[in-house]
């Protein structure tokens, strides 16, 4: 296995052109799902919570939330009693938890608050104190 | 001094300029190559313009084999890296248990008990018991495994977290990158989100089909998006990519295949993702024998990510290990 030197290289109109081009190859077909976004810089391109949800956090925590076992596991996060306290969402996206990466560097404090609310209302979660991008800005 | 290095290196004419002309053309290459005979003498290709090439950020990407890590000639065991894990089977195999999960890992002053659940059977616990345990666990699993180690070295386990990486091999019908293109072996570097296309240094100028890595993202937005994705889904996004490097792409794909660090389930990410702080604090507390355990792995090395830095934790912690028996 070999390792690669974290140096990411910024093209910006890549993104905008790949979804245009899959717009116009399928037209007048029924609305498919929206194509994963792969973001053309050194941060996460997707803005709402959805979305970065969707691209990012499915990664390890899976697309209903639900986590995953192996050897050891991801925490589920749908009816997730640990989300009750927002702060505590909001530390643990900025700066990791045991092998879970830190996203400060990738995610803006409006990118943190949008995924943070959005896994704090869905996977049957429903907890209604939204948090603002000053909250985690403070929490940086 | 600075100029004459600049001049030399940067391929300048004795004006310090870049331009089109026989000095430029011995590094970049030529519109006609030079040949033998009559009508042989070579045209030097245009150049790209300044701004061009650095606003490509193309210097980012060279940097990558200008590192000292990547400077040494490097050699693959033939069939794969996976090979070296088989050789040490060849040696040990009887000694191994498959499909372990350990639960539990318990010491006290007599010697050390792991607890495990074998998962061909689902639910059947069984225990192996032994004077010392040297520990190769992933941090990511360990830190959720119950040990009774010291407070430092469990602190420690639980301070890495775990990088991401996704690559994606893609099988085509033919080795085109050297029929068409006169590339043996080596990788392109790309601002795409595949990262790089590496061609095998294998078997070069055989016919037949041809595997390329199409893919290797390192952390990063790319790293974690292709992981989000379904498999088939990294390979079909990996082939369009490629293919506006290498067109051929098109006609002659066959198949894929993609690995997410992330998703492996023994080890839930690619590496340990050590910060400079984290070194600082924790390194040598995850390193020291604590009563009758010891740890060992990539992740107890200046090395992450490569099996030499596995390999030089392990005969570390051997060694302090042996010592510590005979001393009594």
């Amino acid at each position: 296995m070999t390792t690669m030197p974290h140096l990411l290289v910024r093209s910006p109109y890549l993104s905008a052109a790949v979804l245009l081009l899959a717009i116009i190859a399928a037209p007048g077909s029924r609305a498919a799902p929206p194509e994963a976004t792969l973001s053309p810089g050194f941060r996460f391109s997707e803005q709402s919570g959805e979305a970065l949800y969707t691209n990012v956090c499915q990664a390890c925590h899976m697309g209903g939330g639900e986590g995953a076992v192996g050897a050891g596991r991801y925490p589920a996060l749908a009816k997730d009693e640990n989300l009750r306290t927002a702060g505590y969402s909001v530390y643990v996206v900025l700066h990791g938890y045991k092998a879970m990466p830190p996203f400060a560097r990738l995610m803006s404090d409006d990118q943190v608050a949008a995924v943070v609310n959005y896994v704090r209302t869905h996977f049957g979660n429903a907890y209604t104190d939204a948090v603002t991008a000053d909250d985690v800005k403070s929490a940086r | 001094m600075l100029l004459a290095a600049l001049r030399s290196w940067g391929a300048l004419d004795e004006n310090y300029a870049y331009k089109a002309g026989d000095d430029s053309a011995e590094f970049r290459g030529y519109e006609k190559d030079p040949g033998g005979g009559l009508g042989a003498e070579p045209v030097p290709g245009q150049i790209i313009g300044l701004s061009d090439i650095l606003r490509s950020r193309l210097w980012s990407r060279l940097t990558s084999f200008a590192l000292y890590e990547f400077q040494t000639t490097m050699f693959q065991p033939v069939g794969g890296m996976g090979r070296i894990g088989e050789a040490f089977v060849k040696e040990v195999g009887d000694l191994i248990v498959y499909s372990a999960k350990v639960i539990k890992i318990e010491q006290n002053d007599k010697g050390v008990t792991a607890t495990y659940e074998d998962v061909k059977n689902p639910g059947t616990v069984r225990k192996a018991s032994a004077d010392w345990c040297v520990c190769t666990i992933p941090l990511s699993i360990l830190s959720q495994i119950e040990i009774n180690v010291g407070a430092l070295m469990q602190a420690a386990i639980g301070a890495v977290p775990y990088a991401s990486s996704v690559k994606v091999g893609l099988q085509f019908k033919r080795r085109f990158w050297e029929e068409d293109d006169l590339i043996f072996g080596g990788i392109s570097y790309t601002d795409l989100p595949i990262r790089q296309i590496s061609y095998p240094s294998t078997d070069f100028n055989t016919n037949g089909k041809g595997v390329l890595l199409g893919c290797y993202t390192w952390n990063g937005p790319n790293s974690y998006e292709f992981t989000s994705m379904a498999p088939d889904e990294r390979v079909r996004r990996a082939v369009e990519y490629g293919a506006q490097i290498h067109p051929q792409y098109a006609t002659e794909f066959e198949n894929g295949i993609s690995v997410a660090w992330h998703r492996s389930p023994f080890t839930l990410g690619c590496a340990g993702d050590w910060t400079e702080a984290a070194r600082k604090q924790h390194y040598d507390n995850l390193c020291q024998i604590d009563g009758r355990i010891v740890l060992a792995g990539e992740h107890c090395s200046y090395i992450p990510a490569w099996q030499e830095g596995a390999i030089l934790s392990s005969l570390d912690a051997i060694g302090r290990l042996h010592k510590r028996v005979l001393q009594g």
